[in-house]
C-alpha cells in the first residue's frame, strides 16, 4: 500500500522474489524494494524521480562534489545533502570508531612502554657486571647511555616488522572472505553493520601505528639508559 | 697536572684513608697508605683477606674514590677528578686484569680487544690488526674468533690480559690474576706478564695470595688492616731480563737476589763481548 504524490492511496500485489538483510531489523521490518519502473508505473510518476543517490570513490571525498553540485544546480528546487548530513548517525558511529582506535593506540603505547621497560630494565640487571667492565674499560656514560637507547629502537624496529608482516599476511589472507562474526551477529543488529569484517591495511595507519611505538620506545628506553649510567663500577666488580 | 716528587715514580700514594659505610657503620678499608711505585716495576701486594688489597688498586685505577689522602698516577692527581676524567684517565693509562677476567661475553676474543682500541678512538680496521697483534703476543692468536665461554680460565686471562695491553697503558693493575687458575696455568700467566713487563717497559702492580706471584715480585709490599707493613726494598733497575722460559720464576725472592748478584757478576765479565740489552720504557 502506498500513497501517489497527488495523496490517492493505492495497493498492488508483488511477488516476493527474495529478503534482503541490512543487519537492523527496524529496517528490516518496514523495509520493501520494487524496481523502479513498477514504481514509476504504479505512482504514476512517468520517467521522474525523485532521489538521485551519488557515489564517490570514497566516502571522505565527499566536499568537493558536494560544493559543484551546489553551483552547478544552485537556484533550482534541489535539496543536495551529504552523506554525514543524511544520516548524522552514521557520522556519529564513524567518530565513535575513530576515538576506538585512538583508544586502542593509546593502549598498544601503554604496554610497549611497559614492555620495553621491563624487558630492559631486568636486561640491565642481568647485564650490570658486563656495564660495569665496559665502564671500568673506558667507555663513557654517554656511550653506555646512547647504546642501550639504540638497543631499544632496534628491539622495536625488529618487533615491528615482524609484527607488520604477520599483521599484512594476515591482511592479505582476510582481505576476500573477510572476517565472519555473524557468530555474534545479535550483537551487531544495532550497529547497522554487517556482521563480516574486511580488513584494511593501509599506509597511513600502519606509519601512525610504527611512529608512535617508535616514540614510546624511545621514551621507555631513556629510563634504563639513564640508570645505566649510574652504575656503580665497583659494586659491579666487586669480585674484581 | 701535578708533578710527583720523584719524576721516576709512576704511582705516589700518600696518608691514603677510605671507608665503607654499610648503614651508618663504618668498615674502614684504608687507613693512612704511603706507597711509591717506580715505573717498569713489576710490583705485588700482599696481605690476608680483607687487608685492603682490592680497594687499594680500585682507587689507584681510578675506579673508586677515596675519603682522605693524595693518589698520583703517572703525574696525575686522580683523587681530584670527575666521574668522564677517571674514565678518561682509565682509558689511557690504566689496563686492568681482573681474577674473574671480565671478558665481555657477547664478543670473541678478537672483538674484545678491538674494542678498547676502538675506545681509544682507533678505526676498525687498525684496531682488529692491533687486537690480532696482542692476541700472538700472548699466544691465543689461533682462538681469536672464539668467544669468552668456549675458553678455557687461562686463555681467557690470556685474552685479558691482551686486553690490558693493547691500549698502551702506562701501568697494569692485576687483582688477583691467578686466583681462579690451576698452579700450573698461574705459573705460566705470571711468566706471560713477565715477559710483556721485560719487553715493554709498562709498571704492573699485582694483588695476590699466591706465592708464586710473590715470588715474580721486583718488589714485595704488604698490606695489613689497611696499612703498608712491609716493604721489600725492589731489585736495582737495572734487572736483567727474564728468560723467556722464567728459569727462576719458582725461586724465592732473597735466592733470587742472589741469583741476580751471581748472573750481573757473570755478565760483568762477558760486557767486553756483549753490549747492554736494550730496554724500551
Ligand atoms: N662495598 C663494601 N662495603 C663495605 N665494606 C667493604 C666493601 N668493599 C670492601 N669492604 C671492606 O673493606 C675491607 C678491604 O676489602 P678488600 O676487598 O680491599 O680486601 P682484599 O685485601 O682485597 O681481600 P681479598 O684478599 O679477600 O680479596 C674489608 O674489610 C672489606 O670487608
Ligand atoms: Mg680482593
Amino acid at each position: 500500500m502506498a500513497q501517489r504524490p497527488n495523496g490517492e492511496m493505492v495497493s498492488e500485489i508483488f511477488f516476493l522474489r527474495g529478503i534482503l538483510e541490512t543487519g537492523a531489523p527496524q529496517i528490516d521490518r518496514t523495509l520493501a524494494l520494487i524496481p523502479l519502473n513498477a514504481a514509476q508505473a504504479w505512482f504514476k510518476m512517468g520517467e521522474s524521480v525523485t532521489d538521485i543517490v551519488i557515489r564517490a570513490s570514497s566516502h571522505e571525498d565527499t566536499a568537493s562534489p558536494l560544493q559543484r553540485f551546489n553551483q552547478a544546480l544552485s537556484g533550482d528546487d534541489y535539496e543536495i545533502l551529504a552523506w554525514q548530513d543524511l544520516d548524522p548517525m552514521v557520522r556519529q558511529w564513524l567518530e565513535f570508531s575513530d576515538a576506538y582506535g585512538l583508544i586502542i593506540i593509546l593502549v598498544v603505547v601503554a604496554l610497549v612502554l611497559t614492555e620495553i621497560l621491563n624487558t630492559m630494565l631486568i636486561a640491565l640487571y642481568e647485564r650490570q657486571k658486563e656495564l660495569g667492565i665496559m665502564i671500568a674499560i673506558g667507555t663513557r656514560k654517554s656511550q653506555i647511555f646512547f647504546m642501550l637507547l639504540i638497543e631499544a629502537v632496534i628491539l622495536i624496529l625488529l618487533g615491528g616488522a615482524l609484527g607488520y608482516g604477520v599483521g599484512g599476511l594476515l591482511v592479505l589472507h582476510l582481505s576476500d572472505s573477510g572476517i565472519d562474526l555473524s557468530y555474534f551477529a545479535n550483537a551487531f543488529k544495532f550497529f547497522y553493520m554487517d556482521p563480516v569484517i574486511l580488513p584494511l591495511l593501509t599506509l597511513d595507519s600502519a606509519t601512525r601505528i610504527l611512529g608512535t611505538t617508535l616514540v614510546a620506545a624511545l621514551l621507555a628506553g631513556l629510563y634504563p639508559a639513564w640508570r645505566a649510567t649510574k652504575i656503580e663500577i665497583s659494586q659491579s666488580l666487586r669480585t674484581f | 697536572m701535578i708533578q710527583p716528587d720523584n719524576s721516576s715514580a709512576i704511582i705516589t700514594v700518600k696518608k691514603l684513608h677510605k671507608c665503607y659505610w654499610v648503614g651508618s657503620m663504618p668498615f674502614p678499608a684504608l687507613n693512612g697508605v704511603n706507597l711509591s711505585i717506580d715505573r717498569g716495576e713489576f710490583a705485588v701486594l700482599a696481605g690476608r683477606s680483607g687487608s685492603g688489597k682490592s680497594t687499594l688498586l680500585n682507587v689507584i685505577g681510578a675506579l673508586e674514590s677515596a675519603d682522605n689522602g693524595e693518589v698520583i698516577v703517572n703525574g696525575e692527581n686522580i683523587l681530584g677528578m670527575n666521574h668522564t676524567e677517571r674514565t678518561l684517565f682509565r682509558l689511557h693509562n690504566i689496563g686492568f686484569v681482573f681474577q674473574s677476567y671480565n671478558l665481555i661475553r657477547v664478543l670473541s676474543a678478537r672483538e674484545n680487544i678491538a674494542y678498547v682500541c676502538q675506545l681509544q678512538g682507533m678505526e676498525k680496521k687498525e684496531s682488529e690488526g692491533n687486537a690480532d697483534h696482542w692476541l700472538n703476543e700472548v699466544d691465543m692468536g689461533h682462538l681469536g674468533y672464539r668467544r669468552p665461554d668456549q675458553l678455557s680460565g687461562g686463555q681467557q686471562q690470556r685474552v685479558a690480559v691482551a686486553r690490558a695491553l693493547a691500549t698502551n697503558p702506562k701501568i697494569v693493575l692485576a687483582d688477583e690474576p691467578t686466583a681462579n687458575l690451576d698452579t700450573k696455568t698461574g705459573q705460566k700467566l705470571m711468566c706471560l706478564l713477565q715477559q710483556l713487563n721485560d719487553k715493554f717497559g709498562t709498571t704492573f702492580l699485582i694483588s695476590s695470595h699466591d706465592p708464586d706471584v710473590k715470588n715474580a715480585a721486583s718488589r714485595l709490599i704488604k698490606l695489613a688492616d689497611g696499612q703498608v707493613v712491609r716493604k721489600w726494598e725492589k731489585i736495582p733497575p737495572t734487572t736483567p731480563p727474564l728468560s723467556k722460559a722464567c728459569p727462576i720464576k719458582n725461586l724465592p725472592f732473597t735466592q733470587r737476589v742472589r741469583q741476580f748478584l751471581r748472573d750481573k757478576r757473570k755478565r760483568s765479565s762477558q760486557k767486553d763481548k756483549k753490549g747492554p740489552t736494550p730496554r724500551r720504557s
